[in-house]
Formats: structure tokens, sequence, C-alpha cells
């Protein structure tokens, strides 16, 4: 597919997406102008509580959103410089899973417990290579002994609920790196694993992304899994981006409120024991009932009354540092303010 | 497998002495007498009533009675009504007729009900959905005699499109009463399908085979049809069980001679033996065939194991 050559190291742009949700209740504006970049190599980490937009906006890249109820209303999806968007149902199916393909959550019930997992895998090879049956079965054992899955040949046949949870998020990657994406979304890929199950469930997407040179957006709303992985992380609230920045950078020296306190809320074995962990009070914002002015203004430790009317802050990029946004109006006193405070 | 049919065979033979127990109970209550009416007007002769009695055991008290049954029962002897017919005869000749009204009926329902439900479940929402929605409604509101009798007065005597009854019982002369009997099952077949659909349709493994870039018509037909007709297919089994023991009311309707027409005729004629081993009969075709059906699910489902 000569189309999709990348030109450089810049695999996907998007910018300005809008996605709403058309429901009985009203419209959720689900996703409020995103806007990201995803290189060769890179890892990008989406990072943001439940319904702030983070799976929604995996999904508008894939296509695969629920229409109705939901809608994208505006933005461009370029890959290799091709707005995904603009191309039509048929061509927009050539690009899903074969150049940018997702893993998700729940390994179990997002295999089809009906087929065995070599015949699920196979499909890829039949559908957009058009390969035999047995030569794509004899793919499909190949990729389940690249991503590490003991005695494949003799498990090609097995169903599902027949493996473990670690097992099947791998014949999930398998599938998904079957035919070699250039992008690959894991939405949640470890929330269902055990601990160390996760670790060996990064370390193989780490693995496979150091082989393939792909780029990986990794959609979480675990810290510990995107210190160790993550290039980049971007923050998101309520369908909108509101940090992104370097993953140390983010770590050592949060700029937005909401990354503040999500950091503040991790366990952490170097301060001294405290008798709560910190939390961010209050609830996510109704997606159908925004508060005015910033989104988080209701929850924020610093909001003043400038926060509380008008637009939302844009995401502008740190006077202090390049590659460093942040939306917040008042992003330049936060620094004293937290430091101040000696929180970090 | 094979462990488990045989399990499943043994637990039969429970449900059959239980039915069978059950049944001439019941008979052995009902009123009236078989003598009576027998010798026309005049009462029978005294040595004719005591020679009848005795050859069905009519003067031994029920548990003899019963128990007299059951071994005759066990080298497969269904009895001898009062008319000295066979009984496993009577069934004989009428299971033919049964089994084609049930097999017109089931291809109906398993055809005409599951198509439907698919167009709801995929439209759903749309006119077709509201249409078969609203149509399964009323089959399953209105009562069965009155769409037999109203389909025979419409299609048979008035557009004389199929025979008004059944005589010798060929095909076409039982496809209206088939469609009748189907006409219930067919709703229930069509709204069962719809829901199974529509609810497999927003599973997470639905989603995958989106992402993974395959057609609408393969995401449905392949990924999701497969799990949604799971529980179709056990419905349609165990409606097909109740269909092999005969329709009654349809039957009458429609002067079937078939199992449904003979319980009902033995009933009202006091003929206790013919109903108990109809009744046998029906039971030991349930039985199997919703065993039929378990193995099936097993063969549909990989989840199922049976071992």
């Amino acid at each position: 597919m000569s189309i999709f050559e990348p030109t450089n190291n810049r695999l996907l742009d998007v910018s300005d997406l809008f996605v709403e949700f058309r429901t009985r209740e009203g419209v959720a504006h689900a996703i409020n102008g995103v806007s990201f970049s995803l290189d060769r190599h890179e890892t990008l980490a989406i990072l943001g509580e439940s319904g702030s937009g983070k799976s929604v906006t995996a999904q508008a890249i894939m296509g695969i959103l629920d229409t109705p109820p939901g809608y994208v209303t505006g933005g461009q999806v370029e890959y290799c410089g091709v707005d995904l968007l603009r191309l039509s149902e048929r061509e927009r199916r050539r690009v899903r899973g074969a150049h940018i393909s997702m893993i998700f959550q729940d390994a179990l019930s997002s295999l089809n417990p009906c087929f065995p997992v070599g015949w699920q895998i196979a499909e890829m090879f039949r559908i957009h290579r058009g390969l035999s049956k047995s030569k794509a079965l004899e793919a499909s054992i190949r990729l389940m002994e690249r991503v590490n899955i003991p005695a494949a040949r003799e498990r090609v046949k097995a169903y599902p609920h027949q493996f473990s949870g670690g097992m099947r998020q791998r014949i999930m990657i398998a599938m998904a790196i079957a035919l070699d994406p250039a992008i690959l979304i894991a939405d949640e890929p470890t929330t269902a694993l055990d601990v160390t199950v996760q670790a060996q469930i990064m370390d193989l997407l780490k693995e496979l992304q150091a082989e393939s040179g792909m780029g990986l957006i990794l959609i979480t709303h675990d810290l510990g899994v995107v210190a160790n992985v993550a290039d980049r992380i971007a923050v998101m609230y309520a369908g909108r981006l509101v940090e992104t920045a370097g993953v140390h950078e983010v770590y050592a020296d949060p700029r937005h409120p909401y990354t503040i306190g999500l950091l503040e809320s991790v366990p952490r074995m170097d301060v001294a024991r405290q008798e709560t962990l910190p939390a961010i009070g209050g609830l996510p914002p109704n997606l159908l009932a925004m508060p005015e002015g910033c989104p988080f203004n209701p929850r924020c430790k610093f909001a003043v009354d400038g926060c509380r009317v008008g637009e939302p802050p844009p995401l502008t990029q740190l006077a202090s540092a390049e590659q460093r946004y942040a939306a917040c109006w008042q992003v330049d006193q936060l620094t004293d303010m937290s430091t101040a405070g000696g929180q970090r | 497998m094979g462990k488990y049919i045989l399990r499943r065979l043994l637990m039969m033979i429970p449900v059959i002495l239980g039915a069978t127990l059950l049944i001439y109970f019941l008979n052995f209550s009902l009123p009236g007498d078989p003598l009576a009416g027998r010798c026309g007007d005049r009462p029978c002769s005294p040595a004719y009533e005591a020679a009848f009695r005795a050859e069905y055991n009519l003067d031994q008290p029920f548990i003899v009675q019963y128990v007299r049954y059951l071994g005759k029962l066990l080298h497969g002897d269904l009895g001898t009504n009062f008319y000295g017919k066979s009984v496993a005869h009577e069934l004989a000749i009428r299971y033919p007729t049964t089994v084609k009204l049930a097999v017109i009926a089931i291809t109906f329902e398993a055809v005409v009900g599951v198509l439907a439900g698919i167009l709801a479940g995929i439209r759903k929402g749309k006119f077709i959905d509201n249409l078969v929605i609203v149509s399964t409604l009323i089959f399953i509101s209105i009562p069965v005699f009155v769409v037999g009798g109203v389909s025979q007065y419409l299609f048979g005597l008035k557009l004389g499109w199929f025979p008004v009854t059944s005589g010798d019982g060929s095909l076409e002369q039982l496809l209206l009463p088939g469609l009748v009997l189907g006409s219930l099952s067919v709703a229930y077949a069509a709204r069962l399908t719809r829901t199974s659909l529509v609810e497999n349709l927003r599973a997470d493994y639905v989603r995958t085979a989106k992402a993974k870039g395959l057609s609408t018509a393969r995401t449905v037909g392949i990924h999701t049809l497969r799990n949604s007709l799971l529980p179709v297919v056990t419905y349609i089994g165990a409606s097909f069980g109740v269909l092999m023991g005969g329709a009654i009311v349809t039957e009458r309707i429609f002067n079937v001679n078939g199992i449904g027409n003979f319980i009902w005729r033995s009933i009202s004629q006091r003929d206790g033996v013919s109903v108990v081993g109809a009744v046998v009969c029906l039971v030991i075709v349930y039985l199997v065939v919703n065993l039929i059906v378990d193995i099936l699910y097993g063969v549909l489902d990989p989840r199922i194991s049976h071992d």
C-alpha cells in the first residue's frame, strides 16, 4: 500500500480532534480538541482516569467508535500524511489491523470464545493478505512462538478459555502485530493482569517495539506502568490534554494541578508513611454538564476566580521548557506554590 | 463424552418411573367406568364384566395394577387398550404424521424465526426491527386455537390455498397446521435471536473483530452470529421436544390423525392404557431430544465440556 509509506519519522499526527456522544440525555463532549503526534520507536502514554476520554481517542483513531452514539465532529488523524477521517470505510478497513492495530484490557472477553486462538490470529493473514488456511495457520504458530507462548504448535487449536490471563493477552498481542503494524495502540493492556504478569507483558511490548520500530500508544491509568516504558506522557482530563511532556519531566516536575494531584496519590517508598494517601477530592466532571471555565476548577486547590469563568485554558508551551505543554491559567504561579509547599 | 451420555441415560430412569406413576395414578383417579355403556343399552352380563375386569386388572388395588403394568412395560409391551388394540401399534401408525407436523413447524421456526431475528437485531430501532417486534407480539398474545381457526377459515375456506382438514396426512395437508403449530415458537425464536444478537454486538470480541479490519458482514455473520445463536439452538431443540409430543389443539382443529388427537380421544374415552402408553412414549422422546440438544450445545460452544 504505497500511499502509506512513511516519509519521515512521524507516524501519526492527531490534531484538534473532537468526539461527541449523542445520547438521550444530551450531547456528551467526550473529546474536545485533542492534538498529539507519534514517531517511530516512540512510546506515548495517554494517562487519565476513567471517563477522561483516553479510550475514546484510541477508538476514534482506529475508526471503531460505536456510531451512533459516538461521532467524530472535527479534527484530523493523519497517518503518514493521509487524513484517515477522510478515507472511505473500505480504505480505512485496510489500515485497521494492518497499519494501526490495537489490543484491549480484558483479553478473555476481547477474544472470540467460539473460535480457536490460531484461527483468530490466522484471520489477519487470510483477510488482509489472502493467505490460504494452512499457510495462515503456520504463520500464526510462528507468531505465537514470537510472543513466547510455550508449545505453540500444540496449542494453536485451543480456545481462549483454555489459556491463562497473561497467555491470552500474548495472543491478543500476536494478533495485533501479525501484519507488522506501524502503530500499536494498547488500551490498558495490563489492567486485568497480576503484577508479575503485567511486567512480562510490558517487557514483551518493549521487545517487539525494539525489533520493529513501531510506535506505541499506551493508554493507562497506572502511573507505575508508565514510568518504566513511556517516552512521553499526555495527561487527559475531561476530554482534553492538560499536560504533555517527556516522562522524566512529568515525574520530576509536574506542571498541571491535575498531574500534581495524580502523582501525589501514588504510594511512595521514599517518603515517610502517612496516615492516609492524598487523593484528588471530588469527582470527574459530568460530560453532559461541564463546569464553566477550566474543567478541573471544582477540584483544583490552586484555582482562582479567573479559572471559574470563560473558556477552558488552551494547551500552551511552557516558557521555561521546550517540548513541554500544559493547560492551566496558573501555570507560572504553580511552580512557586508547589515548591514552596514543599510537596516535591 | 460416552460417560456423560451414559449418566444422562441413567438419569432418565427415575424420570420415566415418576412420569408413569403420576399419569397412571391420575388415570386411576378419574371418575367413570370403562364398562359403562359398553354393552349398549343393557348392562353387561356379570360373567363378561368379571372377565373384563380380570383381564385389565381392574379388580386389583392401584399399586398391583401399576406394578403389573410396569412389568409389561419393561418388556417393551405398552399393553392393549379396552378395544383390544395394541397401544404400540396405535402409536406407530400415528407417529409419522406427528413427526411430519413437528418437522414443518420446526423448519418454519428455525428459518423464518431466526432470519427475522437477525434482520431485527442488525437493524435495531429501525422499521424492520419494529415490524418484527410488533408482529411477534401479536402471535405471542393470540391463543393457538384462534390462530388455527382463523387461518383455517381464511387460507383454507376463503382463499382455498390449503386443504381445510387433513385426511391421510400428506405433506400438503399438513403444511397449514404445521405453520399454525410453529407460529408461537417462531415469534419466540425471532425475539430470542434478536435479543441475543443485539447483546453480542456490544461484546468486546466484536470490537476486536472491527479493530482487525474485518468487514461488517464478516464481523456480524461469523464472529457475532456464532455466539448469538447458542441460546436459540437450545430453545429450538427444546421446542422440538415439545412438538414431538403432538399438538392437541392444532391436531383437533385440522383433524390431523396424530399423537395429540389420539391422546385427546383416549382421555375422553377413559382409555387409560392408551393415555399412559402414549405419555410414556412422549416422555422418552422428549428426554432423548433434550439429550441431543445438550450434546449439540457442547459442539457449538467450546466452553461447554461434557467430560
